[in-house]
This record gives structure tokens, C-alpha cells and sequence, in this order.
């Protein structure tokens, strides 16, 4: 019996896409939460000025935060690619390892 | 029909060096304490928030003193709890940073959880809002920009950690 190549590149195919839609939607509802909150911060912000709420080193300290919290955003998104890419990694291993121990039927440590 | 042998040959390689270095994890075990400990601050961060949202004097200050060095310190310990879990195979992650330097790639990735960055930023944002409230007490105005900034870094955190369990 020897490995049949098209169906093991469907195989990985289809690991890799259901993890990355299911990732891809949550990942795009974190950012669009974010983005929405960044916006008002923004806004709070331009409006405690205008209305003489808040003093200059206040106002300074603002500013400089809302860039540090777009920073940290950025950096949660590569977080969760991190992940992401992880569990592809893991999927197409697993996929790939099933396929050899099918056909040699010698058993592999899938989680080496 | 050269291209396609080498893509074909390109994909045989990776295909072949994943299989080698088996499973991996390239990012922190998810811990389901920090979670639940996260969410429980969350929710006295916003009862906070919810107690001083009509603005504050700087006379009554004393009464909330307590509540910020209580917060403070358990979000403090949250960044601390996260920092400290390690990432199996960072060397991996290294490897992937190297590759991304030689491409020119300016974005690399971290061996730090993104979780330590924004509670940081939470515990810096309560720190300045109780200089603030210390000084000369808050307007409703500014609360509601401290409460906005807590709630995106703690959508971050919250997020990311919840994201950990794969």
C-alpha cells in the first residue's frame, strides 16, 4: 500500500482551513471590538478637551496611552497568530503522522 | 515545469522538516486560575469605575486609597502570574524570528505573553488616576477616559488568555 499524495495534501488542506476559519473569526471580532473602543477613546478624549475637563498633563498622558494601547493591541494579534500558527503546525503534523501509520502501520508519537 | 518541480520539492521539504520536529507549542499553556482571576478583577474594576463615575474630590480621596492599592496589587500579580509561564519550544519561535530578520521582516514574535503588556498598561492607568484623584480629584470627563483605556486593555488580556485554551 503506498501513500496517496493528492489525498494527504487535501487532507492538510482541510486541517489547516477549519482551524484558520474558525481562528480568523474570533480573531476579526477582537479586532473589530478594538478598534470601535480605540475610536471613543479618541473621541472621549477630544471631548474632555474641548470641555476643559481634563489639564494639559492630563491630556499628555492621554495621548501617549492611547498609542501604547494600539501598540499592545498589535501585539495581542500576533499573540493570537502565534496560536494560530501553532495549532496548524500541530494539525498538519497530526494529518501527516496518520497518513505514515496507515500505511506502514507502525504506531508514532503524534505529540513528540 | 522546472518552477513546478520546485515548488513540488519546496513543499516535499517543509512538509518533511514539520514531520521531524513533530508537535510543538510556541505559546504559553493555558491557566485556567489566571482566567478566572482576570474576570474576577474585571469586575471590580467596573464596580470601581461605576462608584466614581460622577467625578471625585480630592478630599475624599482617603476613602478610596484602600481600593487603588488593592486593584493595583492584584493586577500587578496578574501580569506577574502571566509572565512567568514558559513556552516549551521558544527555541522554535527564535528560529522563526531569524528567518523573519533575513527577509527583512520587521515584525518578529515575542517569547512574552501580550497579556503582561496590557495589564501592565492597567496597573500604569491606576496608578495616574490615583495621582490624579490624590491631587485634585477626577472629572467625569477623565474617569470615563480611565474606565475606556482599562476596558481595551482588559479586552486584550481577557482575549488572549481565553484564546490560549486550544
Amino acid at each position: 500500500m503506498s501513500l496517496d499524495v493528492n489525498q494527504l495534501v487535501a487532507d492538510i488542506k482541510d486541517a489547516a482551513s477549519t482551524i484558520i476559519d474558525n481562528d480568523v473569526a474570533e480573531i476579526r471580532g477582537f479586532s473589530e471590538r478594538q478598534v470601535q473602543a480605540l475610536a471613543k477613546q479618541a473621541q472621549l478624549i477630544a471631548t474632555a478637551m474641548i470641555n476643559d475637563e481634563i489639564e494639559e498633563d492630563l491630556r499628555d498622558y492621554f495621548l501617549d496611552s492611547l498609542e501604547d494601547m494600539a501598540l499592545n493591541f498589535a501585539k495581542t494579534l500576533r499573540g493570537l497568530l502565534t496560536v494560530t500558527i501553532e495549532k496548524v503546525w500541530n494539525a498538519v503534523v497530526s494529518v501527516i503522522w496518520g497518513a505514515i501509520e496507515s500505511v506502514t502501520g507502525l504506531p508514532l508519537k503524534v505529540g513528540a | 515545469m522546472r518552477a513546478t518541480c520546485l515548488a513540488k520539492r519546496s513543499i516535499t521539504l517543509l512538509l518533511f522538516s514539520i514531520l521531524l520536529t513533530g508537535c510543538v507549542q510556541l505559546a504559553p499553556g493555558y491557566d485556567k486560575e489566571l482566567y478566572s482571576d482576570l474576570t474576577e478583577v474585571n469586575a471590580s474594576l467596573l464596580g470601581f469605575f461605576s462608584s466614581v463615575s460622577m467625578g471625585t474630590t480630592k478630599q475624599s480621596f482617603p476613602e478610596r486609597e484602600d481600593t487603588y492599592h488593592n486593584l493595583i496589587g492584584r493586577v500587578e500579580a496578574l501580569a506577574m502570574q502571566s509572565e512567568t509561564r514558559p513556552i516549551p519550544d521558544a527555541e522554535i519561535l527564535e528560529k522563526i524570528n531569524d528567518y523573519l530578520i533575513a527577509s527583512d521582516r520587521e515584525i518578529l514574535f515575542e517569547d512574552s505573553p501580550p497579556s503582561v503588556a496590557s495589564l501592565e498598561q492597567i496597573s500604569g492607568t491606576l496608578q495616574k488616576m490615583r495621582e490624579t484623584d490624590e491631587d485634585r480629584g477626577l472629572t467625569p470627563g477623565a474617569v470615563k477616559i480611565f474606565k475606556n483605556g482599562v476596558v481595551i486593555s482588559m479586552d486584550q488580556a481577557l482575549t488572549y488568555e481565553a484564546f490560549l485554551n486550544r
